[in-house]
This record gives C-alpha cells, sequence and structure tokens, in this order.
C-alpha cells in the first residue's frame, strides 16, 4: 500500500495535477518539492517514502544530479524512481534509467498512464 | 482529456506562463541589443521547457508545439548553427507575441484555441535554413550526448532557490485576511474605549487589563501592515512587458526609441498593479504615436534621430507617482483648443491658459490624431486612461513644452483596500472622501458664491469652480451660518467645490464594499467605512459627483471656465 510519494517538479502546474490524478490513493500523501535539491531536504525530513515521480529539467538540481546524489549516498536508493520526462529529451530520459530508475512517463501523460505505471512498479 | 481542466488548474497554468513568456521578451530583447550570446540563450531553455511541459499536460497541444519548435530554434542557436539576427530574430519576436496571445486567449472566458501553424511555419523556415550546414559540420548523433539539460539551466540557479522559500497564495484569500484585519481594527478601537472605562471601576486588576489591551492593538497594526506588505509586488510586473510594446510600436512606425526604465521595484498593492497596465499601455501607446517624431523630423529640427521615452516609478509618502516623459513634439495648445471647439468640449469665446487647455485632452471624446491608425487611434482618447484613474482614486496631469516634450504624472495610492479619507461634517452626518480626489480645501463666505448659468461657482485664485452643495444633494440641514468650508475636488482637468459644514481632518480607513443595491440607490456613494465608535459612515465617489453636476445642470461637460 503506498503512504508517501514525493513529486519532484519545478511547475506548479504539475504540482496540481499530481494531487489531482493521485487523489484515487486514499490515505497516502503527497509530499512536493520543487527540484533536487529541495527533494533531498524532503528525504531527510519525510519516512517512508515509497515512491518518487522525477522531473528531469529542473534548476538549481535537475533530475539526473538528483539521481546520481541518491544512488551515491545510499540511504534511499532502493526507493522506486518515475521519471517523468518532455519531449525533446529522450537522451535525458534513457540516461536517468540507466542510473536505476524504474520506469517513465512522457508529458502530457493522463491519469491512467500515471496510475498503470505506479501499480505496476509498487504493486495495487 | 479525462480529467477537466479545472479554473484553477488554467490560472495557475497562465501564471506560470506569463512569467515564462516574460523571460523569453528579455533574452529576446537582450539578443537584439547584446548579440545572441550562448549563456543568454540557455537562460531562456528552462522556462521554455516547463512551458512545454505544461502546455501539453492541459491538452493546449498547439501551444506546446510551438514551444517545441521555440526550444529547437534557441537550441540551434545555441550550438552557433543558427544565427538569431535580423530576418531570424524577426520571426523569433513575432512568434513570441503569437504565443502570448494564444496562452491569452486559451485560459481566457472562452478557452479559444488559436491557429499557431503560420507562426510555425516561419519557424521551420528559419531552422531549415540553418539545418543545412549544420548538418555538414557535426553529425547530429555525435553532438547529442553532450548536449544534457544540467547544463543549460546552470544560468537560472540563483532563481530557483529564492524560488523555493516562496509559496503561492491565491489573491482572494488575502483579501479576505485583509478583510478581517480590518475588522480587528475597528473593534480594537472599541475595545481601547471600552478598557479604559473598565479599568477605572477596577482598581487592582485595571492596569493589566490596560496592557492586555495595548499588546492586542500594537499585535493587529503589527498584523495589518504586515498583510498589506504580502500584498505589495514591484511594478516591475506590469513595466516589464513594455520594452517589447515600445520595440514594436516604434518599428511599425519607422520610429527610433530609446526607452527607459527606472524604480521598477517600487511595490504597490496587488490590485492597483492589475488596474495600471491599461492607462499605461495607453499613454505609451501615445507617445510613441503623437509624442515622438519620425528620425527625419527630429534631424530637421535639430534633435538626435533617437527620440526617449523614460518611465519611472517612486514612493512619496502613501502614494505612488508615475511618470512617464518623451522628448517628442509636445502637445501644440493651439490645436487643442482647435479640436476641442470642434467638439463642443470648449465653448467659443471661453479661454484657457496653455497649460489648463493642455488637460483637455483627457476630455471624453477627444482626440488629435490627424489619422485613425492602429496604434492610439481606435476611436479612443485619452479619457479610457481616466477612466481608469477613477477606478484607482488617482490623479493624473499632463505638462508639455512644444517641439521638446511631454510628461504624463500619474499620482496613485499604494492600495485600493485602505484609503486615505478626509472626513467632512455635513449636517449631522459624517462623510469621507478619498484624499487622493482632493486638491485643497478651504474657508469661504457664503456671499462670494457667484450664480452662472444657473449654478452656484466660487472663484478659487485664478480659476471659477462649479459648486455642489453636499447637504442638498444628501437632503440634509446644512449650517445657517454664512460661512462653510468648500472641499476642491478634481476630475482630469476638471474641478469640483464641495461645500460642507466642518473638517474633521485624515484618516486611514478601510473601504467596505456596498452592495449593489444600496450602490446603485444612492448616487455618489462609493462605499462605506465603519469607525471605531461603530459608526457607518459613507465614502463619496467623486466621479459619480460630477456625473451628478452634468445631469442637473445642463448639456455642458466642461466644469471648469474663467469668468
Amino acid at each position: 500500500m503506498l503512504r508517501k510519494i514525493l513529486a519532484v517538479d519545478d511547475s506548479a502546474l504539475i504540482h496540481q495535477m499530481y494531487k489531482l490524478f493521485l487523489s484515487r490513493y486514499k490515505n497516502c500523501k503527497l509530499v512536493s518539492a520543487m527540484n533536487g535539491l529541495e527533494a533531498l531536504d524532503k528525504l531527510g525530513q519525510e519516512e517512508n517514502v515509497d515512491l518518487i515521480l522525477l522531473d528531469i529539467n529542473m534548476p538549481v538540481m535537475n533530475g539526473l544530479e538528483f539521481l546520481q546524489r541518491v544512488q551515491k549516498e545510499g540511504a534511499y536508493k532502493d526507493i522506486p524512481v518515475i521519471i517523468i520526462s518532455t519531449e525533446g529529451k529522450e537522451e535525458d530520459t534513457i540516461r536517468g534509467l540507466k542510473m536505476g530508475a524504474r520506469g517513465y512517463v512522457k508529458k502530457p501523460f493522463q491519469a491512467s498512464e500515471l496510475h498503470s505505471l505506479i501499480e505496476k512498479i509498487t504493486g495495487p | 482529456m479525462e480529467f477537466e481542466v479545472s479554473a484553477e488548474l488554467v490560472s495557475i497554468y497562465r501564471e506560470d506562463a506569463r512569467e515564462q513568456l516574460a523571460v523569453l521578451d528579455d533574452v529576446l530583447l537582450r539578443i537584439e541589443k547584446e548579440g545572441p550570446r550562448p549563456e543568454l540563450i540557455a537562460s531562456v531553455l528552462g522556462p521554455l521547457h516547463t512551458l512545454k511541459g505544461n502546455s501539453g499536460m492541459i491538452g493546449l497541444s498547439a501551444i506546446k508545439d510551438y514551444v517545441h519548435r521555440l526550444e529547437e530554434v534557441f537550441g540551434r542557436a545555441r550550438e552557433g548553427a543558427l544565427s538569431l539576427e535580423g530576418q531570424a530574430l524577426d520571426s523569433v519576436f513575432q512568434g513570441a507575441t503569437a504565443l502570448r496571445d494564444a496562452v491569452e486567449a486559451a485560459c481566457g472566458p472562452t478557452r479559444e484555441l488559436r491557429d499557431l501553424s503560420a507562426a510555425l511555419d516561419a519557424l521551420a523556415t528559419q531552422l531549415a535554413r540553418a539545418s543545412a550546414p549544420a548538418a555538414r559540420q557535426a553529425p547530429a548523433a555525435e553532438s547529442q550526448p553532450a548536449r544534457a539539460g544540467d547544463e543549460a539551466l546552470g544560468d537560472a540557479a540563483g532563481l530557483g532557490s529564492v524560488r523555493s522559500s516562496m509559496v503561492r497564495v491565491d489573491f482572494a484569500k488575502l483579501d479576505h485576511l485583509l478583510n478581517l484585519v480590518g475588522e480587528l481594527i475597528v473593534h480594537r478601537t472599541k475595545l481601547n474605549e471600552l478598557a479604559r472605562v473598565i479599568a477605572d471601576t477596577l482598581p487592582d486588576r485595571g492596569p493589566e487589563l490596560l496592557e492586555a489591551v495595548h499588546q492586542v492593538a500594537s499585535a493587529s497594526t503589527q498584523l495589518q501592515e504586515t498583510i498589506m506588505d504580502v500584498r505589495m509586488l514591484p511594478v516591475r510586473h506590469v513595466f516589464e512587458r513594455f520594452p517589447r510594446l515600445v520595440r514594436d510600436l516604434a518599428r511599425q512606425q519607422g520610429k527610433r526609441v530609446e526607452f527607459l526604465l527606472q524604480g521598477e521595484d517600487t511595490r504597490v498593492d496587488k490590485a492597483v498593479i492589475d488596474e495600471l497596465g491599461e492607462p499605461l499601455v495607453h499613454l505609451i501607446r501615445n507617445a510613441v504615436d503623437h509624442g515622438i517624431e519620425t528620425p527625419e523630423l527630429r534631424k530637421a529640427r535639430g534633435k538626435s534621430p533617437t527620440g526617449t521615452l523614460l518611465l519611472s516609478a517612486a514612493q512619496e509618502s502613501n502614494q505612488v507617482v508615475i511618470t512617464l516623459v518623451d522628448d517628442g513634439a509636445g502637445i501644440d495648445a493651439e490645436l487643442v483648443r482647435k479640436k476641442a471647439l470642434e467638439r463642443g468640449l470648449l465653448q467659443p469665446g471661453e479661454t484657457l491658459s496653455d497649460s489648463e487647455a493642455i488637460q483637455l485632452i483627457f476630455s471624453e471624446g477627444f482626440s488629435t490624431a490627424k489619422a485613425v491608425t492602429d496604434v492610439s487611434g481606435r476611436g479612443v482618447g485619452l479619457d479610457v486612461v481616466v477612466r481608469s484613474m477613477e477606478r484607482l482614486n488617482a490623479l493624473i496631469e499632463a505638462e508639455t513644452i512644444p517641439g521638446a516634450g511631454t510628461k504624463f504624472t500619474l499620482q496613485l495610492p499604494l492600495t485600493l483596500a485602505i484609503i486615505t479619507v478626509l472626513m467632512v461634517d455635513v449636517g449631522d452626518e459624517v462623510y469621507a472622501l478619498p484624499s487622493g480626489t482632493v486638491v485643497e480645501s478651504l474657508r469661504y463666505a457664503k456671499r462670494d458664491l457667484v450664480r452662472m448659468n444657473g449654478r452656484d461657482t466660487l472663484r478659487v485664485r485664478d480659476r471659477i469652480v462649479p459648486f455642489l452643495h453636499l447637504a442638498e444633494l444628501f437632503g440634509r440641514q446644512g449650517s445657517e451660518r454664512d460661512w462653510a468650508y468648500a472641499v476642491i475636488v478634481g476630475r482630469g482637468e476638471k474641478r469640483l467645490g464641495l461645500s460642507v459644514d466642518r473638517l474633521r481632518g485624515q484618516q486611514d480607513v478601510v473601504i467596505k464594499a456596498l452592495d449593489a443595491v444600496v450602490s446603485t440607490a444612492a448616487v455618489g456613494i462609493a462605499g462605506a467605512t465603519i469607525l471605531g465608535d461603530g459608526r457607518v459612515v459613507l465614502i463619496l465617489d467623486v466621479a459619480s459627483l460630477f456625473e451628478t453636476r452634468r445631469a442637473r445642470g445642463g448639456s455642458r461637460r466642461r466644469v471648469t471656465a474663467e469668468a
């Protein structure tokens, strides 16, 4: 059962969408971060994060740098990561998958795509 | 889409898009000035990428596709495969405009989806031109791995770290907070009075009570100040789109204009910011259209071929003063007089000083444009600006030196929610007049009133000011003395004298809007405020007092005239 999802994106709109899309998971807390650095902070504060939704193209610390830090520090490296990619940055998605991300969804995505991928990775 | 794109999502999208497009405009202007430096180009890639993602998410695929193309153009430009100059830069400029229009249309009430294919084709042409030599230079497959996202975003780093400590708040919530604080402040005064009375009867715990009330009072004052502060935004939010506007206008008309901005960090209440854009656009259009001359004419007049337009903002006590100065042709007072006569704004035989005549440009139905251009001559004159100024309780003034230039001065309140009013007595009632509309107040002898065209007027120095007896208007019994006070209020170039029985002085009040039924029934009332003693005081709507006068006094628009 999902308890906590960390969503990392620099767009307020995308965060609002996550809120909408993920409302189907009852009792699941959505934690938001606007960039990789903030996401690392949040990981330090929050316990039991079950899943990370990760944008790549972000200021301060981008998604790939974040992934690298997570892998290096080890404490969080077992938390599954889904890359949220955008058209035109396919090579970044591939790099992310090579760095251990478990799957990806391409913007614009539909709620159902996100749901089925989440359930494939974390179980229903 | 399998979800409904709610109004909230659209408004978040639009807010974001406006920021991203502002960066785009800024970068384009800088590229035009400083040349297509790679780090300049890189700084726009992040915002564009986010705009693309957002547009896709909200189902605006035409906008998404266009931004994608734009990203490609900037990407190629950064690699040096495409030179962002001349025609290529122009088509990106045009594209940015089309894009902004498309975003606004899509987020507007009708959610209109604009066709961007023409703009898309224009970009494709530029890309096609670039791709041939680029392909020869470096095989695409090799160049790609080097182009990682991190590099592109290096420039935006500073911005992001600031942003992460920010929270977005719906403005309606701030409005609500301010209203609550208004209530608090009203009751604070009442509480103070009560505490003082009760403290006297409780000798042992009285001081304690007073101290506690004092603490509450001081905290609520700070609360009010903080909330007012939160609502303040730098005028940059309005100013930032003007460099682009001036550039486009100047190009359209073959003029050369250097546009300078000053004091963009001056902060004003968001409600004022929201109202400020339209009148300023109008004044700027007017300055480029009618003020600044063509380079040939400027040279012939011994001026530099490039005109200068300066927009500045500064805070002066509890007002913000915005000035727009151009070094153009100035306003020809004689031409203004002639037009005013033609339009019936001025009666034959009426004489006005040059500086008074100039103010006539703000009159309804006045426009000196020789031909209707698509710049400022769209059948609307500067009276539109005057109407905006009225909504803002602001004053506007024009000064000109023929041949040398024109200066418009706008005096705005810092906020619309709390205004400074002049409290006056009319009979046994208290009324409030927004201080921004008050030009001066003075004592006059009733025998000095002169009846002209069936109305009372008062001579104030060299000006004959029409008069309105507030007691009469509101059906009150005025004082019987042979003298009273006159408050002279202004609306554009016009002046109106209001007779009152007593001046009580200035005070800051929180405006409570009256409900629609009351306000349409009551002539001349803008709203109400509650005083500390619980009394409701009506705030007079000065603009409608001018209208009242007009309706009663016949068809003449102009209410000031020299004897």
